[in-house]
């Protein structure tokens, strides 16, 4: 596990800090090939392949490190980890392929799939990082209004539509075109059922240590500052409120890596909502409390603390608690 | 990428009122509560027509394309109803509004846009130690000439300078002065004082004609020697450093301000020097109950967004009102705002009436105080009137400081601007869960006051040293 990791924490703490940054700021300066060097440099969407026995929990490990760096980025992969954890107890897929899916998967919407001359048609909103996806795993209702999922490998168009979220740059949030696309024969179609549960839930595995990696990050910055900043001759990590605020982080930090090597066994599935339900208000609270020690500066662009609440705020509303309390 | 043209105004539902009858009526003496209803109706009124519609785009327009913009014609509209001057004496041309009448003005404002809202809020917070100053000299020179300009068509805003570079929070409360690393320092020269230093987080800095700054004039000495100054934008020596890059509430500008030798003359000071930390007490006294205001009204804001959206018919079920899991929490965020709104209420009814002069009193100075004005204004006479009204604030000082009527007034505001700003986050991350993202234009605005929240429990004193200074009560035998 530690080869895989140790190149990825490398990286994270060399380049993706100040990259995710600047990409904030400037999201134009994220270019289209920007993610193929990333992935060029540390294989992770090759991980299914390097150790199968041990995917997920080195998955949850790359998803924990990245978002310790850049919550964007991490979102990539742990929404791909999720899709591809879920559908390879299913069927092969092509290796060192980016899997993209809509993550707000309530929405009604469906891509008309005519089995007969397998073309794809219609079109489908508010994809996120629809622009760097290779294969898609999206809704489909085929001429006898039989509706369900299907894995589809190809590119297509996507136009950007203005970003709705209020962090994860500089991912951007599109629509995908499908106008008269021809599919491939061997992929994978599954008709609506029971499954769905399960593959909504796999987002969740992989959310909970993108979640630690988010408030190690946040934590990070405001000790840091917490250490360097002077008030009234001594540094505010030695005001009793600073320390409770930084304690309370720390503990809830402990918590979420704790969970994030939860081993996945027979009920996970209602498990792991109950986990998710139970640490998400924590989180949040953490990275509040991150911007709280910093005050005024924790606000502000220029401290990068806010960033981390903008993208755990973007997730947490993809995710939705209500989601999961009210099933 | 450019902002969506077609993109609805922000819809408004004021779903609060099927839950709870207006609750002021119960609250307070009558006469009070038809005040508080009319201001709460031009209030909607006025956000109806100019913030809803274009709130989202300000918010974008400042993000991404003009760091600097202003939105000056919605301001203009404020002014034409008063929001400008509506804490000014009516001595003055100003509305003579009472803290809780301006508390029950910004809740109903920052439901549409905390950021809009606090230009007024901010501008009343900078004038705050103008109007508390009681003093003829300075009100003639100050709030009188912003509502003649105002009368041209001209906004004139005010902003309160405290916080440091170095010292933040500590600036608020005499302990943190005694130990602050204070950066700026008046020093006294002939006539008046040089100031030097920097101030940050500066609200409506950037926009301000006048800074009303709070600074020592010997920084070794900032607790004995701590004054407030007024300094004119166009001073020699005053520059807009920056304004900050913010996660929310951009409509009104922080900006980091620096003054390089600049001349204050006594005339200029408000009270003796050393008075300045009874007078940032008192604004601190008066003005943490309408940021609870405020914070009241984002959380109201977002209530109104989630319950419209839940009642939508084409709102799916799990977020929907036809679900009792949506309605109970609907019905959770709705009691915290009710708790937040009677926290506020309580806090600016109680400072209006324990330290203000009793309204019946400065109405009725209207008339003399007009019929002597040509007298007033004359040079001679206002000096006079400065030494005069400097002396009467000193006297004043004392007797509130020693009938413990400024630190009970304190613990009450700082409690409603703890419980509001908890509430606002509180509730704004909960009408995200409920909106699902891209739902616009619920989903946008939701978004929008949610990073607007977190500042409410950032200024006016972090919530901790808010906390913090009600506890040391405790230790007070």
């Amino acid at each position: 596990m530690e080869e895989i990791l140790k190149p990825v924490e490398k990286f994270v703490k060399k380049e993706l800090i100040e990259n995710c940054h600047l990409w904030d700021a400037e999201p134009q300066q994220f270019r289209k090939d920007t993610f193929r060097q990333i992935e060029k440099k540390l294989g992770i969407l090759q991980l299914p392949e390097i150790d199968k026995e041990n995917f997920i929990s080195n998955a949850r490990g790359v998803v924990r490190l990245l978002a310790s760096g850049c919550g964007s980025i991490a979102f990539i992969y742990a929404v791909n980890f999720a899709i591809t954890s879920f559908l390879k107890e299913r069927t092969s897929l092509p290796s060192g392929k980016l899997f993209i899916s809509p993550v707000i998967i309530e929405k009604d919407d469906w891509l008309f799939y005519f089995k007969r001359e397998k073309k794809l048609s219609g079109k489908l909103d508010g994809i996120i990082a629809g622009d760097l996806g290779e294969i898609f795993f999206l809704p489909v209702a085929r001429e006898n209004d039989e509706r369900g999922w299907l894995l589809i490998e190809g590119t297509t168009s996507y136009s950007e539509e203005n970003s709705f979220l209020p962090g994860l740059r500089p991912l951007t949030t599109g629509r995908i075109n499908f106008e008269n696309f021809s599919l491939k024969d061997d992929l994978l179609f599954l008709p609506q059922g029971e499954w769905f549960e399960e593959f909504k839930s796999w987002f969740l595995i992989y959310l909970i240590p993108l979640f630690s990696g988010l408030v190690e990050n946040a934590l990070n910055i405001s000790e840091n500052y917490a250490k360097e900043r002077f008030q009234g001759g001594q540094p505010i990590i030695e005001i009793p409120s600073v320390r409770r605020l930084l304690n309370s982080i720390r503990a809830t930090l402990a918590t979420l890596n704790h969970l994030s090597s939860y081993p996945i066994k027979s009920r996970w599935i209602e498990e792991i909502r109950k986990i998710y339900i139970s640490i998400i208000d924590d989180a949040e609270e953490a990275i509040l409390n991150s911007i709280q020690v910093m005050g005024g500066y924790g606000y502000m662009q220029d401290y990068r603390v806010e960033r981390i609440l903008r993208d755990f705020r973007s997730i947490r509303s993809i995710f939705s608690p209500l989601e999961y309390i009210t099933e | 990428m450019k902002y969506p043209e077609d993109l609805p105004s922000i819809p408004v539902n004021y779903a609060e009122e099927k839950l709870f009858s207006p609750e002021i009526n119960h609250l307070v003496e009558k006469r009070l509560s038809k005040r508080f209803e009319k201001i709460r109706r031009d209030a909607r009124d006025f956000s109806e027509k100019f913030i809803y519609p274009s709130a989202l785009k300000i918010d974008w327009i400042i993000k991404n394309e003009d760091h600097d913009y202003t939105p000056w014609d919605i301001v203009k509209e404020g002014m034409k109803r008063g929001y400008l001057s509506f804490m000014y004496p009516k001595v003055t041309g100003g509305k003579g509004g009472l803290t809780a009448e301006f508390a029950v003005l910004m809740e109903e404002l920052s439901a549409a846009c905390p950021g809009i809202a606090n230009i007024f809020g901010a501008n009343a917070l900078g004038a705050a130690a103008i109007v508390f100053s009681f003093n003829p000299d300075i009100w003639e020179r100050y709030l009188v000439r912003a509502v003649e300009a105002e009368k041209m068509g001209e906004p004139v805003i005010f902003a309160w300078a405290i916080t440091e570079p170095s010292a933040g929070s500590d600036v608020e409360y005499d302990e943190g002065l005694e130990k602050g690393t204070l950066t700026c320092e008046a020093k006294p020269v002939v006539g008046g004082f040089r100031l030097s230093g920097r101030k940050v987080f500066i609200s409506n800095g950037s926009i301000a004609k006048y800074i009303v700054v709070k600074a020592a004039t010997d920084k070794k000495r900032g607790r004995e020697t701590w004054s407030t100054f007024i300094v004119s934008s166009s001073a020699e020596g005053f520059r807009v450093v920056r304004t900050e890059y913010k996660m929310g509430q951009v409509a009104c500008p922080a900006a980091e301000l620096e003054f390089d030798e600049v001349f204050i003359s006594r005339r200029d000071t408000i009270g003796p020097v050393g008075s300045g930390r009874i007078m940032s007490k008192l604004i601190l006294a008066a003005s943490r109950g309408p940021v609870g205001a405020i914070s009241t009204g984002i959380a109201l804001g977002a209530f109104r967004l989630a319950a419209g959206y839940a009642m939508r018919e084409d709102t799916p079920y799990s977020r929907s009102i036809r679900n009792p899991v949506i309605r109970e929490i609907l019905v959770e965020m709705f009691n915290r705002i009710r708790t937040a709104r009677l926290s506020y209420l309580e806090a600016t009814s109680n400072f209006d009436k324990l330290l203000l002069p009793p309204r019946s009193i400065m109405d009725g100075a209207e008339k003399p105080y007009r019929a002597l004005t040509p007298l007033i204004r004359r040079e001679n006479i206002l000096e006079k009137l400065h030494r005069i009204g400097d002396k009467i604030l000193e006297r004043y000082f004392d007797h509130i400081v020693s009938s413990g009527k400024l630190d009970a007034q304190y613990k009450l505001a700082s409690s409603a601007k703890v419980i509001g700003s908890d509430t606002a986050v509180w509730v704004a991350s909960r009408a995200l869960d409920i909106i699902r993202p891209g739902d616009h234009p619920y989903w946008l605005a939701a978004q929008k006051l949610y990073r607007d929240a977190k500042l409410v429990q950032i200024y006016e004193g972090t919530n901790q040293l808010n906390k913090q200074s009600i506890g040391n009560f405790l230790l007070t035998g």
